[in-house]
C-alpha cells in the first residue's frame, strides 16, 4: 500500500467489524472504491515522498492562475466585496439573482463537511502545519474559481424566458471551439459532464457518511447509541427518503428551509469557534505559533513537509472544489451583463471556505489539543472537531450534530442538481431516465451511510476529482482569453466606465 | 397638482386604499402612482434550483401583480370615470415594501403615501415589524394610512 493511501485509510473509524447490512454493503463496496482509488490518485514520487497525481494538478491549476492574474485574486478583493454589497448593480437587474445570492448559493454547497470535518483530518494525519498549507491552497484556488466562474457566465446560454444555462460543459464547448478547438471542446464537455454526474454521487456518499457518523457519536454509547451504530444503513434510508421527497418529489419547500437554516448553522458554527477561542483566548498565539512552525517542521509526520502539505491541499481542494467545475453552474444564473463581475465574486468563495472557516477550526482543534491524544485509527473527521468543542461547552456536539447533517443536506441536494445538469447535457431532459439517476443517487446516500470511512473516502475523492482534469484542461487552454477579458475589465473599472450605485440606495435594497 | 403614491400588496385592503387615494384625487384633480412591490431581497439565500428558475420567476410575479392588483384598479378607476380627472400610472418593483416606498417618497415626486393599515400577513413582516409601521418612520413625507 502507498504511502498515500496509508494518510487516507488512517482516518477509518476502526469499529468491530461490521455486520448485517452494513457489512454487507461494505464488503462489496471496498474493493469497488480501490479499484477507482488507484486509478485517480496514481502517485507521483516527488521529494522521497509520493503526491497524488489529481492534487498536483488542482495546487498547479491555482498557482499558475494565480501567477498568470497577477494576484487579482487578493488586487480584486475590495471590487469583490463592492460587486457583492450591490454597488454595481444595475437598477434592471433589481429582483433578479445578485451577486450575493448566487455566492450564497455556492457557498451552501461548499461550506460543510469539509471545513469541519476535512480541516480535523488534516490536522490529525499532517499535524497543526496541515492547517497552514490548507489555507495557502485555499488562497490559491481563488483564482481557480475565479477562471473557471467567469468562463460560466460569459458562454452561458440565455433561453426565451430570460433563465440560463451555464457551466464547464458550455465553456469547453462553446470556448474551446471558439479557439479553433471545437473536437477536442465537444469531448471533454461530454467527459466532464459524465464525470460531474459520477462525482455528484460520490460527493453524496460522503456527505451521508459523515453525517451519520456524528448522529452516531452524538447518540453515545447505551442501548440507543450502539443500536443505531450497528444500524447505520437506516439513517441513510431516512436521508435518502427526506432528499427523496425533493429531488424525485419535487417538494422544493423541504430545500427552502434548508437553505434559510444552513447560513443559520453556519453563523452557529463560527460563534461557536469563537467562543471556543476565547475560553483559550491567552493559547492563541502559542496557536499560530505552532500552526507556522509546524508546516515548515512537522513532528512525527509520514513525509515531513511534503506529508503535511500534501495533507492539507488535498483537504483543501475537497472543501473548496476548485477547479472541478461544480461551483461555475452556481454561479452561472448571476444577473450581469459582465462576465467577469461574478469571477472576482466568485474568488471570495474559496476565501470564505477555506481560508476563514478552516483557520477557524483548526485554531478550534489545535488550541483544545484534542488532536494530540486523538488515535487517528478511531476517531475519524467530524469527531475529532466534536470533541474539540466538548471541552469548552459539553452540549456543543449536539448543536454540531445539527449543523452537520443540514450541511450534508444542502450538500447533497445541491450536487443532485449539479450531476442532473450533467445528465442533462448528456442526454437532455428524458424524464423516466433522469429518474433512474436519481435512484442510483439516493441508493449511494444509503451506501455512504452504512460505509465506513475509509472506503468512502478513498471513493469520493477519487471521483470528486474526475470532472477537474476535464475542467483544468480547458482553463489551460482558455488562459489567454481569460487574462485578456480580466485585464480588459480593469483597465475600464479604474477608467470609471461602470457606473456605481451610491450607497444609500443600497442600504435599501 | 397633488401626487400621490399609493403601495398596494394583493390584499382586499390595500386594493381599497389605491379606490380612497385615486377617489380623492377625483375631487381635485391629480396624479396617481400605484406601486406593487414584490418582496425581495438581494442578500437572500435561494437555493440552486430557485436561482436556475428566477427570471421566469421574476417575470410571472411582475405578470402576477398586474393581472391581479394593478389592472383590477385600473379598470375601476376606469369604469368609474375617474381617470378623466385622475393621472394614473401603475408600476410593479421589487424589494422591501417598506424600503422601497420610503425610496420612492424621497425622490421628491410625490406629496404624499397612501398604505393600507393591515396587508397580506408576511412572516418576515410579522418578525421584522410591519410594512406600514417602518414607513411610517422613515418616509420623509406624510403617510396616510387607510383603515
Amino acid at each position: 500500500m502507498s504511502a498515500h493511501l496509508d494518510l487516507l485509510t488512517a482516518s477509518t473509524t476502526a469499529a468491530a467489524p461490521a455486520t448485517g447490512i452494513d457489512g454487507a454493503l461494505e464488503r462489496y463496496f471496498g474493493p469497488f472504491a480501490e479499484a477507482v482509488e488507484a486509478v485517480v490518485f496514481f502517485p507521483l514520487p516527488l521529494f522521497g515522498t509520493e503526491i497524488p497525481i489529481i492534487v498536483l494538478w488542482l495546487v498547479a491549476l491555482g498557482v499558475f492562475f494565480t501567477l498568470w492574474l497577477k494576484f487579482l485574486n487578493v488586487r480584486g478583493m475590495k471590487h469583490a466585496y463592492d460587486l457583492v454589497r450591490g454597488r454595481y448593480t444595475s437598477p434592471d437587474a433589481v429582483g433578479e439573482v445578485s451577486h450575493f445570492q448566487a455566492l450564497a448559493t455556492a457557498l451552501s454547497s461548499t461550506v460543510g463537511l469539509g471545513n469541519i470535518a476535512g480541516v480535523a483530518v488534516a490536522i490529525s494525519l499532517g499535524g497543526p502545519g496541515a492547517a497552514f498549507w490548507l489555507i495557502v491552497a485555499g488562497f490559491f484556488a481563488m483564482s481557480t474559481k475565479m477562471a473557471e466562474c467567469f468562463l460560466a457566465v460569459k458562454y452561458r446560454r440565455v433561453h426565451a424566458d430570460g433563465t440560463t444555462s451555464g457551466g464547464p460543459m458550455y465553456y469547453l464547448r462553446d470556448g474551446l471551439a471558439e479557439i479553433g478547438n471545437a473536437r477536442l471542446g465537444k469531448i471533454l464537455a461530454a467527459l466532464w459532464a459524465f464525470f460531474m454526474m459520477i462525482a455528484a454521487i460520490g460527493t453524496n456518499a460522503f456527505q451521508s457518511n459523515q453525517a451519520v457518523a456524528q448522529l452516531v457519536e452524538v447518540s453515545g454509547t447505551g442501548a440507543f447509541g450502539s443500536w443505531l451504530s450497528d444500524n447505520r444503513w437506516l439513517l441513510g434510508v431516512i436521508l435518502a427518503v427526506i432528499t427523496g421527497f425533493v429531488i424525485i418529489g419535487g417538494i422544493q419547500s423541504l430545500a427552502k428551509v434548508t437553505g434559510v437554516l444552513v447560513p443559520a448553522m453556519a453563523v452557529i458554527y463560527i460563534v461557536g469557534c469563537l467562543i471556543v477561542l476565547g475560553a483559550n483566548a491567552a493559547a492563541i498565539p502559542q496557536a499560530l505559533i505552532e500552526i507556522v512552525t509546524s508546516a515548515f517542521n512537522p513532528q512525527g509526520v509520514a513525509g515531513g513537509v511534503i506529508g503535511a502539505l500534501i495533507v492539507g491541499f488535498q483537504r483543501a481542494a475537497y472543501s473548496n472544489s476548485a477547479g472541478v467545475g461544480d461551483a461555475p453552474i452556481a454561479h452561472s444564473t448571476v444577473r450581469t451583463n459582465r462576465p467577469q463581475t461574478e469571477g472576482f465574486v466568485a474568488s471570495l468563495e474559496p476565501f470564505v471556505d477555506t481560508v476563514i472557516v478552516c483557520t477557524m477550526t483548526s485554531l478550534v482543534v489545535v488550541i483544545t489539543g484534542v488532536w494530540r491524544d486523538a488515535d487517528p485509527d478511531t476517531v475519524n473527521g467530524v469527531t475529532l472537531t466534536s470533541r474539540s468543542f466538548a471541552t469548552v461547552a459539553d452540549w456543543f456536539p449536539y448543536v454540531l450534530a445539527i449543523a452537520v447533517v443540514l450541511f450534508a443536506f444542502s450538500t447533497v441536494l445541491s450536487n443532485t442538481f449539479y450531476g442532473m445538469k450533467g445528465f442533462g447535457y448528456l442526454f437532455g431532459d428524458r424524464k423516466s431516465a433522469e429518474n433512474v439517476y436519481k435512484v442510483i443517487f439516493l441508493c449511494f446516500t444509503v451506501i455512504g451511510a452504512s460505509v465506513s470511512l475509509g472506503p468512502i473516502i478513498v471513493f469520493t475523492d477519487s471521483v470528486f476529482f474526475l470532472p477537474a482534469i476535464c475542467n483544468g484542461i480547458g482553463l489551460y487552454l482558455l488562459a489567454k482569453m481569460i487574462r485578456g477579458d480580466f485585464r480588459d475589465y480593469w483597465q475600464k473599472l479604474h477608467a470609471g466606465e461602470f457606473e456605481r450605485v451610491d450607497v444609500k440606495a443600497l442600504s435599501r435594497g | 397638482m397633488e401626487s400621490v403614491l399609493v403601495g398596494v400588496d394583493h390584499s382586499e385592503d390595500s386594493a381599497r386604499a389605491a379606490r380612497f387615494a385615486i377617489e380623492r384625487a377625483a375631487v381635485h384633480g391629480g396624479r396617481v402612482a400605484i406601486a406593487h412591490v414584490v418582496y425581495w431581497s438581494k442578500f437572500a439565500f435561494p437555493t440552486t434550483v430557485e436561482n436556475e428558475a428566477r427570471p421566469a420567476a421574476v417575470t410571472r410575479e411582475r405578470e402576477r401583480a398586474k393581472a391581479e392588483t394593478l389592472d383590477p384598479i385600473a379598470e375601476w378607476a376606469n369604469a368609474e370615470g375617474h381617470l378623466e380627472t385622475v393621472e394614473l400610472v401603475t408600476k410593479v418593483l421589487h424589494g422591501r415594501p417598506s424600503e422601497v416606498l420610503s425610496d420612492l417618497a424621497e425622490t421628491g415626486d410625490y406629496d404624499m403615501v397612501v398604505v393600507a393599515r393591515t396587508g397580506e400577513s408576511h412572516l418576515r413582516n410579522a418578525i421584522f415589524g410591519s410594512t406600514v409601521d417602518r414607513l411610517v418612520r422613515h418616509a420623509s413625507i406624510p403617510v396616510v394610512v387607510v383603515p
